[in-house]
């Protein structure tokens, strides 16, 4: 073979060169390598094809054991140092094994991704999820799998994977921090609001209190009016329950109960924030104007932690009006869609930003408050942020500021 | 909380049938308030502010006027210099759930009868009624 032809022989130094480019690559990197022999799943796929079955997708989300029999017959052919050192116990025979050893239950689906993109002809799938060392010890990875042309002809294929288990412990520990802190506002903002929420719930006490009175002087009477009593005391059901909502509103306030997103209504959310904002307002002589859009798409957020941010954002404005003649004193929360992002703004006529503070407004321990701790609106900020969403301050055309925050619409 | 006997009373009294206004923002309360006085043999009409009753023709009508002072729009103690003004001498029954210093007292010196203080037993608004009917 070697010899005669000069391009051959060029061209055979070219292959050698690259293969060993490739060899020191595959060995050098820290990043975990892994060459595959996936032959017997496309005979598996080919065999799917045969029984009719073309959508792989619905197939493979049926079929959980199908799955897990092409890992099985999935070959690690061969590992360079550094999986031996994260997979292994030193030895990297013991690692050429079928792949389903390395594979939990959990990320099925990623190997069944990754045979998707194959066969649809794309160059590389990457996801996070989860794998297993031979110890049995589940970790957090960063996975690539590349489908080089050519490679994959013959059945092999490479991946990489990063032990990323350090980076989600640190930022699982981050959010849980994060959590903490918003709670501790929460029940220091609550604190402040005493006073309104003692009136929320007194207004319902006296209203049953007072029809309670009335039904008796009903019943006192010589002919006892029934008809009366019976409205009355549906009265006091309805005021009653009136009471046990704010009550659990407040309960839902100042409880731990780690966030969660869902989809929620934006509206909805600032509806309820009026709740703890309504006697503020009235105690500061301040106008409440409510512009709701209608038929905004939901967002995905913890519904108590958006409530606080409303919260946190009004109990500011009101406070910023303190030097504005009452009659003057405005809130306005409105809420709009642009964009694929809801918008929701708090508006006020106080005094407006001072230009001097504009940029150190969502810092921490920023405050120009006598009493103020500076963590309110780095929290408000925290909070968005963790769920896709942003917030930002200007003055109004009117002279006082507005405060706005968007989070994205759910699909 | 009440005898039968107060109640056979306050319908013999002179002031049955007569009309008391009452305004306040909290829907609620102004039913029960409405549903109490209408329980002691009186007339009743309620007002979700004083603008509305103000705007009304019930003014010049009304033997009393119960309001909240604080209210979206004109104040309880704004309602009543509003009044005075208007030469309305309708006694006035304050009632508030706020406990601010200094509040009692401008309430009395803009001419209210008596300031109550939320939750107040229905007991102290009816001897309040019945001194504002008295007069």
């Amino acid at each position: 073979m070697s010899g005669g032809d000069p391009s051959k022989q060029s061209a055979e130094e070219a292959l050698r060169e690259s293969e060993y480019r490739y060899r020191n690559l595959f060995q050098a990197m820290a990043a975990s390598f892994w060459e595959l022999d996936f032959t017997p799943v496309g005979g598996m796929l080919r065999g799917l094809r045969k029984q009719g079955i073309a959508d792989f997708a619905a197939y493979f989300a049926d079929n959980p054991a199908f799955v897990r029999q092409m890992m099985h017959v999935t070959r690690v052919i061969d590992v360079n140092d550094q999986t031996v050192a994260l997979f292994g116990n030193g030895d990297k025979a013991e690692l050429l094994q079928p792949l389903d050893v390395y594979w939990p239950e959990e990320s099925n689906h990623v190997y069944a991704a990754s045979v998707l993109a194959a066969v649809s002809g794309r160059p590389s799938y990457a996801t996070e999820t989860k794998l297993r060392k031979l110890n049995g010890e589940v970790f957090d990875a960063l996975f690539t799998a590349c489908f080089a042309p050519e490679a994959v002809a013959n059945g092999k294929l490479l991946i990489g994977v990063i032990d990323i288990s350090e980076r989600v412990r640190a930022q699982a520990m981050l959010r849980q921090v994060q959590a903490e802190f918003a709670h501790e506002a929460r029940v220091s903002m609550l604190g402040e609001l005493t006073a309104s929420i003692a009136h929320e719930v007194n207004q319902p006490l006296a209203a049953i209190a007072t029809n309670a009175s009335a039904g008796l002087r009903w019943l006192n009477r010589p002919e006892p009016n029934l008809d009366e009593v019976r409205v009355l005391t549906q009265r006091i059901i309805a005021d009653a329950q009136r009471a046990a909502d704010i009550i659990s509103r407040v309960r839902a306030m100042a409880g731990h109960k780690a966030p969660e997103s869902a989809p929620i209504s934006i509206n909805s959310v600032v509806e309820e924030a009026t709740l703890f904002l309504a006697h503020e307002l009235e105690s500061h002589s301040v106008a409440l104007t409510l512009q709701l859009a209608k038929d905004l798409p939901p967002v995905l957020a913890d519904r108590i932690q958006l409530q606080q941010v409303v919260v946190n954002l009004a109990v500011n404005a009101v406070q910023a009006m303190s030097q504005t003649p009452t009659k003057r004193r405005r809130l306005a929360l409105c809420t709009g869609l642009h964009d694929g992002r809801v918008h929701v703004a708090i508006e006020d006529t106080g005094p407006g930003i001072d230009a001097a503070h504009q940029p150190r407004l969502f810092e921490s321990f920023f405050t120009t408050k006598s009493n103020g701790m500076g963590m309110g609106l780095p929290i408000c900020r925290s909070i968005l942020e963790t769920y896709g969403g942003a917030i930002s301050a200007r003055n109004a055309e009117s002279g006082g500021a507005v405060f706005s925050f968007t989070l994205p619409a759910a699909h | 909380m009440i005898s039968s006997g107060r109640v056979g009373a306050d319908i013999a009294g002179v002031a049955e049938g007569s009309l008391i206004s009452i305004i306040d923002d909290d829907e609620s309360l102004r039913t029960a308030l409405v549903g109490l006085v209408r329980s002691l043999g009186y007339r009743a009409s309620g007002f979700a502010n004083a603008e509305d009753f103000l705007a009304s023709d019930q003014a010049g009508a009304s033997a009393a006027i119960v309001t909240d002072i604080q209210m979206p729009g004109l104040s309880g103690i704004e309602l009543r210099e509003r009044l005075t003004a208007d030469g309305c001498a309708a006694p006035v029954i304050m009632i508030t759930a706020r406990a601010e210093p200094g509040l009692r007292e401008r309430a009395f010196a803009s001419g209210a009868l008596c300031v109550l203080r939320k939750p107040f037993a229905a007991e102290a608004l009816i001897d309040c009624l019945e001194r504002a009917l008295a007069k």
